[in-house]
């Protein structure tokens, strides 16, 4: 179907992505490798830590490689960078967002980390944590691999002045699920310069700048990108900014790295939709039902848009639907649900034209590289199977983790003003029925979750929370040239 | 009695050596909340949807001239103005003068009668938008009652057996019953009419330009074949028009090649001090003001602009947005935006660049302000600079000192969607039409 026309797509040249300086994390999700480990690092000793860094950097699994073992990547916290003795003119160039950090208090209100979700019960990341100042990420074939790298990887630690703080371990669900038993990750942006992908629609082609630094992004602009001056980098390691004369590029191949780890309630949710579902004779299907209406896609995956009524392995994998045309009341995919909100796609009720509504979501994407963590409740992810199975005590959930250029415009957008916010769509009392934050307090409600029908909707009330913020932080992401920078900064006399 | 929305704009020069006193004021309003405190209380009002006390700092123009410290007085108000102006006046003639007495101008006798003589005579014409018309402070609180109660009986009704299998029309038979047998809502069962008097109040003013320009178009072809002093009338008044257009059009494009002047770029902490304030989960509000682009021109085009706008206000759709209001001060040389929108400033500020259309529009007025990146013939380019736009927003912006808003719980969509139910509550509708209607719960 000839969804979306052309026009959507400013006429940017295409630019050429210098791979080699990429770290390979951006351009590929690694579903190669199912294993995973992230390891959240403290520096203890800074000189010694960065002689480290420099020799991670030629480890850094760049985007040129498609690596079959393993891969290595490394994204600092603010705090993090503050320790490797940039100057704080050069400091001062990285965006408000990163500098202030997930945990401002003022940001915790523009993210809706309140109430349950506050910093201050996070198990890492906090405001009652110890700080994170690195967070080394690793992924491999298989355990054997993860192992090994870990190993060689934290011996090093002790010597080099770098301290475990915790590890979050993470492997790939079977049949790209996640913990709810729905399939995941299927609607991704591409990258306009990767071109990998023919069949993408235009309105989810998008310029590198989006989510890499020193390229154009939907704007025809270069983002902003930290940057230090010319005599702040005597061994001329980084390129020339693209924004300013006379200064030295920092973020050019880097980018913003998200990471919220967040556990599911797999037992609460299935529990829930069977208290709550009776659309359908079977408590099971109409649990399953429901399930879907909350999320957009039946567990295989399968749009609501494409398959109201039920799975169709046809459409598993689909990402070609819009909403303003074959839904605007969202009678097939509620207007509160998960997929609908994370990405309203060309429907936004407040823009009077579905043209409209595409100009104004295109400028608010991101680039998601999420990982599950903990045993699944069955072995095969089946709803009937997990409504069916006991309580238990294992820790489960996502690591959600994401790129943007600019995380005001597209990450703390999307979670504000879609997730977060109980009148998106002109709902009153809904905010993301699975991730967002579900309360009652001064008047104001965001624990409603509706579902439009004909004759009349049905309004589900009081949804417990199904998912609960356990950590999270903003981190830079730098290219390998920026990386080896970092580790050459001299260190204070 | 009429229930058109429009803004109050009261603007006075703060007096020599007051502004400190003036802040403190304010700092002692805003402290208490602006709903009930022991100066002034909005919350006692019954026609105020929003109102915002700010200061404008002294600044001075691109070309040196100084621009004085300036209070604001500023609501947003349904119905007639002298009666607005006369409630806020009576509710509380001691408070207001507590607040206004640092202002120039400001009789030293103090009554009611005296408040409004002052307020009405600092009152500055301003252009005025309105998610939503006609609609009272009163309205929106019942009618989101009024909704609530439909809503709940819904949710008992989808668990009877049956229920889903009745016709739309039935369905909101059953409605109509549970409103009708509910005497807290019996103010909803008379059908919702908007008076004539409110409709003209809003449209009548455009209606009487378009008859003018109408005639005046005709006069300005039949001149050709019938020339008497009537078509030529005609034809100069239609001329004129299109002077007044096309005349500032081109200068302004002579102004527009003059090198751009940037605004300083706000530290962080400055951004971040206007963002911290905006702690309001459902509603915020912003106060944008600065000087104007460098030239006579600029003033002059924007002055011309902003009563076009006025005139076409009933037309204009700025999204999730409760109101705003652009005008000048200082003899039109800075510009004041205020604006009351649902969620966050960094939301709001990108439904105006996102949207080619809205840029445009944007660069109209915006395009005026210093800082504001450059036009070519008004429209073109602008905030197409994303970076600029909201570089030259975030420094122009300003701290508000108070502000105040109703039924915090309440989002614009949230108000047009109820008053569609109040509309369709009553009166004949076919099954068709029922069943969009159900749709809006």
């Amino acid at each position: 179907m000839a969804f979306i026309v052309l026009k959507y797509k400013p006429n940017i040249p295409m630019q050429l992505l210098e791979k080699e300086d990429i770290q390979g994390l951006i351009v590929r999700g690694y579903s190669n490798f199912p294993e995973a480990s992230f390891v959240l690092c403290g520096i203890t000793n800074p000189a010694k830590a960065k002689k480290y860094f420099a020799r991670l950097a030629e480890r850094i699994t760049p985007a040129s490689q498609k690596p079959d073992k393993r891969a290595i990547h490394i994204a600092f916290s603010n705090e993090g960078i503050k320790l490797l003795n940039l100057s704080s003119s050069a400091y001062a160039t990285f965006s408000r967002q990163f500098k202030e950090g997930m945990t401002e208090k003022n940001r915790q209100l523009v993210l809706g980390d309140i109430e349950y979700n506050a910093p201050e019960h996070w198990e890492w990341g906090g405001t009652r944590s110890e700080q994170i100042h690195f967070i080394l990420m690793i992924y491999a074939k298989d355990k054997t691999v993860l192992n090994l790298v870990m190993e060689g990887e934290k011996n090093n630690f002790d010597q080099t002045g770098i301290k475990e703080i915790k590890t979050l371990d993470s492997f790939a669900l079977p049949e790209q699920k996640e913990h709810f038993g729905f399939r995941d990750g299927i609607s991704q942006p591409n990258i306009e310069e990767l071109g990998k992908d023919n069949n993408a629609p235009e309105w989810n082609v998008l310029p590198s700048g989006e989510f890499i630094l020193g390229y154009k992004n939907v704007y025809d602009q270069y983002p902003e990108s930290p940057f230090v001056s010319r005599n702040e980098d005597p061994e001329n390691l980084l390129p020339a900014s693209t924004l300013y004369d006379k200064k030295k590029d920092l973020g050019r191949n880097g980018s913003y790295l998200i990471f919220r780890q967040l556990s599911q309630d797999v037992h609460a949710f299935w529990k829930y939709l069977m208290e709550n579902s009776n659309e359908k004779d079977d408590p099971t299907e109409a649990a399953i039902c429901l399930g879907a209406k909350m999320v957009g896609r039946w567990p295989d995956g399968t749009p609501l848009i494409k398959s109201p009524d039920e799975p169709n392995d046809k459409f598993t994998t689909d990402n070609q639907f819009g909403y303003w045309k074959e839904d605007f009341h969202g009678l097939k995919c509620p207007v509160g649900s998960h997929i609908r909100r994370s990405n309203p796609r060309d429907w936004l009720l407040t823009e009077k034209t579905h043209e409209e509504s595409m100009q104004m979501i295109r400028k608010h994407r991101i680039l998601r590289r999420g990982r599950a963590y903990g045993l699944p409740m069955t072995d095969t992810l089946d709803p009937e199977k997990i409504m069916k199975a006991e309580n238990d005590t294992e820790a489960r959930g996502l690591h959600f983790i994401c790129f943007s250029g600019d995380i005001i415009r597209q990450f703390e957008f999307i979670q504000n003003a879609w997730i977060r916010f109980p009148k998106f769509g002109g709902l009153y009392d809904d905010s993301d029925p699975l991730i967002g934050t579900h309360y009652q307090k001064n008047g104001i409600k965001t624990d409603a979750f509706t579902v439009p029908a004909e004759p009349v909707r049905r309004r589900y009330k009081n949804l417990p929370e199904f998912t609960t913020l356990r950590g999270g932080g903003y981190f830079f992401f730098p290219g390998i040239r920026a990386l080896r920078y970092l580790a050459s900064l001299p260190n204070p006399s | 009695m009429t229930t058109t929305h429009n803004g109050l704009a009261i603007s006075a020069r703060i007096k020599e050596g007051h502004h400190e006193a003036l802040i403190k004021t304010l700092s002692q309003i805003n402290d208490q909340g602006a709903a009930h405190n022991e100066i002034y209380s909005f919350g006692d009002s019954k026609t105020t949807h929003f109102a915002t006390l700010a200061i404008l700092p002294e600044e001075r123009t691109l070309s040196g001239k100084s621009l004085p410290s300036r209070f604001l007085f500023l609501t947003s108000y349904t119905g007639d103005r002298k009666k607005h102006v006369r409630e806020l006046a009576e509710n509380n003639p001691e408070g207001l003068a507590e607040i206004f007495k640092h202002c120039e101008g400001f009789p030293s006798t103090i009554t009611p009668g005296s408040i409004y003589r002052y307020m009405r005579k600092y009152t500055t014409i301003n252009t005025f938008y309105t998610g939503f018309q006609y609609v009272t402070y009163e309205d929106v609180g019942k009618e989101y009652e009024l909704r609530e109660a439909i809503e709940n009986y819904l949710d008992e009704a989808c668990n009877e057996p049956g229920f889903k299998n009745k016709s739309a029309l039935e369905i909101r038979k059953s409605i109509q019953d549970v409103v009708k047998s509910d005497p807290g809502l019996s103010w909803s069962t008379k059908p919702y009419k908007r008076s004539l008097r409110s409709y003209l109040k809003l449209l009548g003013p455009l209606y009487i330009l378009g008859v003018i320009l109408g005639v005046s178009l005709i006069c300005c072809v039949l001149v050709f074949f019938w020339a008497n002093v009537f078509t030529w009338i005609g034809t100069m008044i239609f001329l004129s028009f299109v002077g007044i257009l096309v005349v500032p059009l081109v200068l302004l494009r002579i102004n527009e090649s003059r090198p751009f002047e940037s605004v300083a770029k706000p530290t962080d902490k400055r951004i971040y001090d206007i963002v911290s304030r905006e702690k309001y989960p459902i509603k915020n509000e912003m106060t944008v003001a600065g000087p104007l682009k460098r030239g006579w021109i600029r003033p002059v085009f924007l002055f011309i602009i902003l009563r076009l706008v006025w005139f076409v206000r009933a037309f204009a759709y700025i999204p999730t947005v409760h109101t705003a209001r652009w005008f000048q001060v200082d003899g039109g040389k800075r510009i004041v935006f205020i604006a009351y929108f649902d969620n966050t400033s960094e939301a709001y500020a990108h439904d105006f660049v996102d949207s080619d259309k809205r840029i445009r529009n944007l660069n109209l007025i915006f395009g005026n302000g210093h800082g504001f990146p450059p036009t070519k013939w008004a429209v073109i380019g602008g905030g197409r600079d994303r970076e600029k736009y909201i570089t030259a927003v975030r420094a122009q912006q300003k701290i508000t000192n108070v502000w105040y808003y109703t039924h915090c719980h309440v989002g614009i969509l949230n108000i047009n969607n109820n008053r569609a139910i109040r509309k369709g509550l009553w009166g004949d509708m076919s099954e068709n039409e029922a069943r969009q209607w159900l749709l809006l719960f």
